[in-house]
């Protein structure tokens, strides 16, 4: 999935993009909120991470200003003011959750995942698809309960394409989501990688789960359970 | 006396009464003594009037002719007596006037001569004059007499006696009206006094913010100046604020940051770091959130209106717990006020009904009931859900009674203590009992009953 940091305090984002590379991600990072806004209305992530203290544009007009735009990624909030006052104004204003600093990278991580699920229309953290499964907790994914060993980029595209089941996504959403701006665009390992998961997932061509859109892109055709 | 207008009532009656009573008291004396005049410019009259009336006969001596031209003189019990006595002690005249006996006092010399009161035979009050004189008579030869002319006083008091009556009527009345009028205008004129006592009181219940304008004069730097003090104290207290706030976020960032860097990092120590850090944060969240509570209303401060601020926590909070599908149901009293900021009540509230949603499996209950208490209404929240609850055992550990912010352990929460602390410091509850939903039920009860 594609992530935008905005978070001015250097180590804490230089710390945060790495460890969420680390767990799949592509990262985008901002350190005020008018460049936060640029990449927001640039790549349109898949979630945004805003701290409220920024400068520039605050964080607290930075999230009013992206609902404004009509960009309806989930937001989480970074706070270091802790007060319930500014966790309502900050959700009030459109962010979907909320997280005090300091905290541990996991909680962050978690938080993050649910919301992408949520985005996704997915409550529980385990999501369904016909005979897929994916527990976004665990990080496994079974096909009628038989799991299947996924590599961390294969897991990426699998999740990136259950989230969205049902509809189009073209190879170069999924390079956005899957790769930082700077990764060099080759549509070919898209293409491998979608090639490598069928047979994982499909080995018999039974269930046909990724169908392929000539020139539009692929869509996850079997129906998401809840 | 505590009371302005009471101690202006209190020295104008009396100073009213003392003056209205000595006026009273110049006039009688006055109208009395005019009448004391009157009576004896009469007598002289009337002893000139005997005078010219007596007659000369050898002897020689003198006369009173029977026919007088005074009739009172010779109509007995008339009230107007004379007695005209000789040097050597004979009577010449007394007048028919007089039955019975009076002693019309004693021997004038020539040229002397005296008022004085006594009583009449029949025990009625007289004024009397006596005058010494020294007739001379046509054969050149002299003699000495004293005359005396008493006169009934009952008309002269009964006229003293109904102008007293009188006086007393009207300054009574007048003494009525005076201090009805003063009250009026006392009451006219300590009324912006009252007006800043009322407001001083609506301030302090919350239920204004500062004094109205439009105070006469000598109040406008009064009151001029209590709303710049109000003003200063809640600039005062939002800059403590905003200082903290500025604090937290200069200490947490870093801390964050620490954290991030441990989390990616391999050292055998990353556990113990991560402890300590943890710590460090609970004890920079629990002693800043201590610090920046207000506890107390404010001057100036209007009460928070308690429904419309649960509402939107409910709303952030429905966001959050968006993947429980939980049902968080607010139920609040109408009209239901919280005396503090909204900070504050914020803070509780969100603390109580935060927790109450991580632990609840499917609902969540928020009771406000009002109540009317000794000073102002009182409030009582209430906070419940499905979840474990809290045992009975673990009520006083998890409200860290007794545990300083400093010996937090890692992990404790310091949700219930801030609640608690806030609570307090509004001079209010915290209980926890046991929910009919199954779970906890966290009680807070602001204001003491009638």
């Amino acid at each position: 999935m594609r992530l935008l940091i905005v978070e001015d305090d250097p180590v804490l984002q230089e710390s945060l993009a790495e460890q969420l590379r680390e767990a799949g991600h592509a990262v985008d990072t901002a350190g005020d909120g008018e460049e936060g806004l640029y990449f927001a209305e640039e790549y349109n992530p898949d979630l945004a991470i805003i701290d409220l203290g920024l400068p520039v544009l605050s964080g607290m007009d930075l999230i009013r200003t992206i609902r404004e735009k009509e960009l309806g990624f989930p937001i989480l909030i970074l706070t270091a003011r802790d007060r319930w006052q500014e966790k309502v104004d900050g959700l009030s204003s459109g962010a979907d959750d909320y997280l005090t600093k300091p905290f541990q990278f996991e909680e962050l991580l978690a938080r993050v995942n649910a919301l992408i699920r949520r985005a996704g229309g997915f409550a529980s953290p385990v999501i369904s698809c016909g005979q897929v499964h994916m527990d976004t907790v665990a990080q496994t994914v079974s096909v009628n309960d038989d799991e299947v060993v996924l590599t961390a980029f294969e897991y990426r595209l699998l999740e990136c394409l259950m989230l969205s089941a049902g509809k189009v996504i073209s190879k170069s959403e999924l390079t956005d989501r899957l790769y930082d701006q700077d990764f060099e665009r080759d549509s070919n390992v898209i293409e491998v990688l979608v090639g490598r998961l069928r047979r994982k997932l499909d080995p018999d061509n039974t269930i046909n789960p990724i169908e392929t859109l000539r020139g539009r892109g692929y869509r996850f055709n079997l129906e998401a359970a809840d | 006396m505590r009371s302005i207008s009471r101690r202006l009532l209190f020295s104008n009656t009396f100073l009213l009464i003392a003056f209205l009573g000595a006026a009273g008291v110049i006039l009688d004396t006055a109208f009395r003594d005019a009448g004391n005049q009157a009576v004896e410019d009469l007598l002289r009259v009337q002893v000139l009037t005997l005078l010219g009336a007596v007659v000369e006969v050898a002897g020689p001596t003198l006369v009173m002719p029977d026919d007088l031209a005074e009739a009172r003189f010779l109509s007995p019990g008339s009230g107007l007596y004379g007695e005209i006595i000789e040097a050597e002690g004979g009577r010449v005249w007394r007048s028919p006037s007089l039955l019975g006996s009076l002693d019309f006092g004693g021997w004038l010399d020539p040229g002397e001569s005296y008022t004085r009161k006594l009583d009449g035979p029949h025990g009625q009050k007289l004024m009397a004059l006596s005058m010494g004189i020294e007739w001379e008579f046509t054969d050149r030869e002299s003699r000495q007499y004293t005359l005396t002319v008493a006169q009934d006083l009952e008309s002269h008091l009964a006229q003293v006696k109904a102008f007293r009556k009188m006086l007393l009527t009207w300054f009574s009345g007048l003494t009525v009206l005076l201090l009805i009028a003063q009250a009026v205008v006392l009451r006219r004129g300590l009324q912006p006094l009252r007006q800043v006592e009322h407001e001083i009181a609506a301030i302090e219940s919350g239920e204004r913010s500062e004094l109205s304008a439009g105070y006469p004069r000598e109040l406008t730097g009064v009151t001029g100046n209590l709303n710049a003090l109000i003003a200063s104290e809640r600039g005062r207290l939002k800059r403590y604020r905003d200082t903290l706030d500025n604090l937290a976020h200069s200490l947490k960032t870093p801390l964050a940051a620490s954290t991030s860097l441990l989390d990616e990092s391999e050292s055998p120590d990353r556990e113990k770091l991560t402890r300590q850090l943890a710590r460090m944060r609970e004890i920079v969240d629990f002693q800043l959130k201590r610090a920046s509570v207000s506890g107390v209303s404010g001057l100036g401060q209007e009460p928070v209106d308690v429904r419309s601020t649960l509402h939107e926590l409910r709303e952030a909070l429905d966001k959050v717990y968006l993947h429980k599908g939980l049902q968080i149901d607010l139920e609040i009293g109408h009209g239901a006020k919280f005396f503090g900021t909204k900070d504050d009540l914020l803070e509780m509230m969100g603390n109580l009904m935060d927790n109450a949603c991580k632990w609840s499996k499917s609902r969540v209950l928020v009771t406000g009931t009002v109540f009317s208490g000794d000073k102002r209404p009182g409030l009582v929240l209430d906070v419940e859900d499905d979840g474990p609850g809290i045992p009975s055992g673990k009520r006083e550990h998890v409200l860290g009674k007794g545990v300083r912010g400093d010996e937090l352990k890692p992990g404790q929460g310091i949700g219930l203590a801030v609640v608690r602390e806030i609570t307090e410091m509004y001079n209010g509850r915290l209980i926890i009992d046991d929910s009919e939903l199954g779970g906890s039920k966290i009680s807070l009860r602001f204001g003491d009953l009638k």
